[in-house]
């Protein structure tokens, strides 16, 4: 089927910017995952907490990347705008080419510009109200990394946050591909952003019980699907992706990575925390996703899932995923070397899927070496990336509060 | 002495483009009222004075700034 006789315009990926612990710009950050070899280790903003250790973002110097303008930036600001302008510059969009009016961007985050927000608090309570920074308001507020990415590359379309918790990054794109659908827009520049690595946020997530505690061997702790895993390891980072209506890319002569299919979302409704034991809505927005793209489930060769390496997630996704695809699909969770960047996660995990559709390689699960008798089995990619032709792709998402997300990509 | 120690930190953290003249008050120079809270609450942590609402407006010049610094004993860092 052609983009005309399905009666809505096809949508490609034709850039992709990245600051991950992997590695800060994408090449170095596709070969890292490739490797397999987690990112986590000990650092130094948690010393001596319950967990110390987390996947840091490698490699980045604001002030070399971005300037004077990255004192007036959380990090959470600083990791969208970089990703957001290599993301611009892969996909070749310069002002000649694309009409500000029509180029927005949607990004999403689970807390903001948390570290902010925690380093003045420290400050009003340690040296009263003179010592807090008159920035502080519009370093920290949420949607403030998408009003920066916008002001950086001087776009004029719509521009906005979602907040879907760990699923906001896939939510991001979603809305993308509506924006572009809907005509809107003709490029949408969509991802994630993440800089939650601080002493209260690790800690709340480790009284929570959700974080692994394998202190003694950091790069061993993510794990997804595998028999001993133990909870996620905290990540930070961004992912920007350049979404474009097929047209206006091909007006311009842009070989895309991969096509934008479809998405699916959906809510639990069961719990905070805990995912629905029987899966029933996720699948209701894997499906939905597989719908509006108009693939079947066995199209689908790979499944970039959401798998944050907690006994609980992990299974419920297992489970979802064979009975969706059997065996059929490859299944990999890049988690296992970049932690969980919670609502950066879904835009680094499509990035990484488009690089997969695109060149036929499917990373492995890093730290996956033994099954879970009690899960069902699936065809876990795992030691050494395998590659194989990747014509339809999916990556899962889901977030605290029951938020279900899902894109399918496509090959070009 | 704080003139230098001023014009420098406007030219480069807070972007005055161009040689800044002292005798210009800050809305002359085009430094917006986000970037003067951020400025006093800059020298207030750096310098360890108190720098109150009045004494920093847009109608303030370069160089009443420095003689206020001046007047509060502060001492140009290092």
């Amino acid at each position: 089927m052609t983009a005309h006789s399905l009666g809505r315009p096809e949508v490609v990926i034709t850039g992709i910017g990245m600051v991950t612990p992997a590695g800060a710009d994408t090449s170095t950050a596709w070969k890292a995952v490739c490797a397999g070899q987690s990112a986590a280790a000990a650092d130094p903003r948690l010393a001596g907490l319950g967990v110390d250790f987390c996947c840091a973002v490698a490699g980045f110097d604001p002030d070399l990347v971005l300037g004077e303008d990255a004192r007036r930036m959380d990090p959470f600001t600083q990791f969208s705008v970089a990703a957001a302008r290599a993301a611009a510059a892969d996909a070749g969009l310069t002002e000649g080419n694309r009409d500000a009016a029509r180029t927005g961007v949607v990004l999403g985050t689970a807390v903001g510009g948390q570290g902010t927000w925690e380093e003045q608090g420290r400050r009003l309570h340690d040296r009263g109200p003179r010592a807090v920074n008159p920035l502080t308001v519009p370093k920290a507020i949420g949607n403030i990394a998408a009003g920066a990415v916008a002001m950086d590359l001087g776009l004029h379309g719509p521009s906005l946050t979602v907040s879907t918790a760990c699923a906001a990054g896939t939510t991001a794109l979603g809305y993308a591909l509506d924006l572009l659908r809907a005509g809107r827009c003709d490029v949408v520049l969509a991802g994630g952003t993440e800089a939650a690595v601080t002493p209260l946020v690790s800690t709340a997530f480790d009284r929570l019980k959700a974080l692994s505690r394998r202190r003694d061997d950091p790069a061993h702790a993510s794990r997804p699907f595998d028999r001993q895993r133990d909870g996620f390891v905290l990540g930070e980072g961004a992912a920007v992706l350049v979404v474009e209506r097929a047209e206006h890319a091909r007006a311009r002569g842009w070989r895309p990575y991969a096509r934008l299919l479809g998405y699916g979302a959906s809510s639990d409704a069961h719990h905070l925390t805990a995912p629905d034991p029987s899966g029933r809505c996720a699948q209701l927005a894997l499906q939905q996703a597989l719908e509006d793209a108009r693939v079947h489930p066995s199209d689908v060769r790979l499944v970039n899932a959401h798998a944050t390496s907690t006994p609980q997630g992990d299974a419920v996704e297992a489970r979802l995923i064979e009975r969706v695809f059997g065996t059929d699909a490859a299944i990999t969770s890049t988690k296992g070397v970049t932690g969980h960047m919670l609502g950066a996660a879904g835009a680094v995990e499509a990035a990484l899927t488009a690089l997969s559709v695109d060149q036929g390689v499917i990373p492995p699960t890093a730290n996956f070496e033994a099954p879970d008798a009690a899960l069902p089995g699936i065809d876990i990619v795992h030691g050494a990336p395998r590659t194989v032709p990747v014509p339809v792709a999916v990556s899962n998402s889901f977030g605290f509060g029951g938020h279900n997300a899902v894109v399918v990509l496509g090959s070009v | 002495m704080f003139v230098d120690y001023l014009t420098t930190i406007l030219g480069t953290a807070y972007k005055v483009p161009g040689h800044i003249e002292p005798t210009r008050s800050f809305h002359d120079l085009e430094v917006d009222s986000l970037s003067l809270a951020e400025l006093g609450a800059q020298l207030e942590e750096d310098l360890g004075v108190t720098i109150d609402e009045e004494d920093l407006t847009p109608a303030t010049t370069v160089a009443e700034l420095a003689e206020l610094l001046a007047a509060q004993g502060a001492v140009v860092p290092a």
